[in-house]
């Protein structure tokens, strides 16, 4: 497994994760694996300590004092547990950017939720988890990118329910074409769906010629010549082709202030190595190919290019 | 009695749907002509900055650039908006002129001089830039005269067109040049 295939910033990685890399992850996932036998021991230990308890002793009082008390031990156990995994990606991904140029921070310094809602490009929410924030420039094309989980949070008789409404990734690039307006792209809910839907999408609905294209996404834009400007055949296609290529559940654009925003909807987490032991080449490549996801979109949108095509 | 009555207000309010509808598709493909007609007008005013530059070095183009400035002088007539054959003619001198454009940069390849040229190089970045507008434009005037035709040639809302003297307007097609395939290098 090469690493290095990515992009030529990345020559190095290889020598980079023998010497420096696989000693530090191998160590985590010794720690990993520690934390997690000792969260199953522990598990067990309380578990037969209460069923003791509650079946031999008949004392329900001190039961639920074990209870509390292995509840604080297990969650010791489970915060050593993440305390590796953590620790994992923390010394894979920021190396990662590094290589590439980019900046990282695993603590996002910037909220651009509102700005996003504000576009009609992520669902209404009652709570949020933002991480992993890498912005830079790939190619002279400035990027910025953010891990968001939204949950919805409902409140009736039987007590709280709590859904979450998006995770994945939302990112902005800049766009090489000037334009003043807003044109949002949406995710196509078919009919039903839609009359809901386009009341809170601003602009006017955007009939264009690609039935693929309109399968896939509503356009809506308060310019309906801007919106076919920005959105000419060949960049329609390259839109569905990145649909294709990314493998994420959904996308849905916006173009705004000289930007290209982009909601990337996965199940997955991204950045976490796709649940691989930590020690092993496949979890540092798929962190790689999560980071991968930024070459996809200005590659296959061909944002480097100054095309009026 | 009232069965009649009642038949003969929803035939009415049908046919006030219909008109409605006719009004509003014929006002759409209005403006998106007027759309159409300000991406043209851009291209209009910068043809002679381009015609400028080039003559400086294309001495012996004579008949290439009086074809342009000819072109450019018709698509400039005025025309009536709700004639569909005014618009015709008129959307046609628009691509007559394109075509003149298209050639004025084919043979200016054969200059080099004219190409590297620092103004001319912006010239030609502008120009396709208002192109890619006009292309733009043109799809939405396309998308509003579709609209605008079926209304008008299906039945019913065909019979209620005829009476209030609404037309179908002219596609904007595309030139043969513009269909020619495109040199992938430039694009990919």
């Amino acid at each position: 497994m090469n690493f290095e295939g990515l992009s030529e910033k990345l020559n190095g990685f290889n020598r980079y994760y023998e010497n420096d890399l696989k000693p530090t992850l191998a160590a985590l996932e010794a720690k990993r694996k520690k934390a997690f036998s000792n969260l199953v021991i522990a598990g067990t230990v309380v578990a037969a300590i209460i069923v003791a308890l509650l079946v031999l002793a008949e004392n329900e009082d001190l039961a639920i004092v074990a209870g509390l008390v292995g509840l604080c031990v297990l969650g010791y156990f489970f915060y050593k547990l993440s305390d590796a995994i953590h620790g994992a990606k923390l010394s894979v991904l920021p190396v990662v950017c590094n290589f590439l140029e980019f900046d990282y921070s695993s603590s996002p310094r910037v909220n651009l939720l509102g700005r996003f809602r504000h576009l009609s490009l992520l669902p209404s929410y009652d709570e949020e988890k933002r991480e992993d924030e890498i912005s830079g420039s790939l190619q002279e094309v400035q990027f910025w990118l953010q891990e968001v989980k939204l949950i919805d949070v409902d409140h009736d008789e039987d007590g709280e329910s709590r859904t979450t409404v998006f995770r994945g990734l939302i990112c902005y690039f800049d766009f090489h074409k000037n334009f003043s307006g807003t044109t949002i792209g949406r995710k196509d809910y078919t009919a039903l769906g839609n009359l809901f839907t386009d009341v809170f999408t601003k602009g006017e609905r955007v009939k264009l010629e690609d039935p693929d294209f309109e399968r896939n996404f509503q356009v809506f834009s308060n310019d309906q010549v801007e919106a076919r400007y920005l959105l000419s055949p060949r960049f329609m296609e390259r839109m569905l082709r990145l649909i294709r290529v990314s493998n994420v559940n959904d996308i849905q654009f916006a173009f705004d202030s000289g930007k290209l925003y982009l909601t990337l909807e996965s199940s997955k987490k991204f950045f976490e190595g796709g649940g691989n032991k930590l020690d092993s080449r496949a979890y540092v490549q798929n962190i790689i190919n999560d980071v991968g996801l930024i070459f996809d979109v200005v590659k296959t949108l061909n944002l480097t290019q100054e095309t009026k095509v | 009695m009232e069965f009649g009555f009642i038949i003969l207000l929803v035939i009415l309010i049908a046919l006030y749907l219909m008109y409605v509808r006719l009004i509003k598709l014929k006002n759409g493909a209005l403006e998106a002509l007027s759309s159409i007609d300000v991406q043209l007008k851009k291209r209009h005013d910068l043809v002679p900055n381009i015609l400028t530059i080039a003559k400086k070095f294309m001495e012996h183009e004579e008949a290439v650039l009086t074809r342009v400035t000819q072109m450019r002088s018709i698509s400039a007539s005025d025309y009536d908006k709700n004639n569909p054959e005014e618009v015709a003619q008129h959307l046609e001198a628009h691509k007559l002129l394109q075509s003149a454009m298209m050639n004025l940069f084919a043979v200016a390849e054969n200059y080099p001089d004219l190409k590297s040229q620092e103004t001319m190089i912006r010239a030609q970045e502008t120009y396709e830039e208002v192109e890619g507008h006009i292309s733009a434009a043109r799809r939405f005037y396309n998308s509003s005269v579709g609209d605008l035709k079926n209304a008008v040639e299906i039945f019913p809302s065909s019979m209620v067109a005829g009476l209030i003297g609404i037309k179908a307007m002219p596609f904007f097609e595309m030139d043969d040049a513009e269909r020619a395939p495109v040199n992938a290098a430039d694009i990919l």
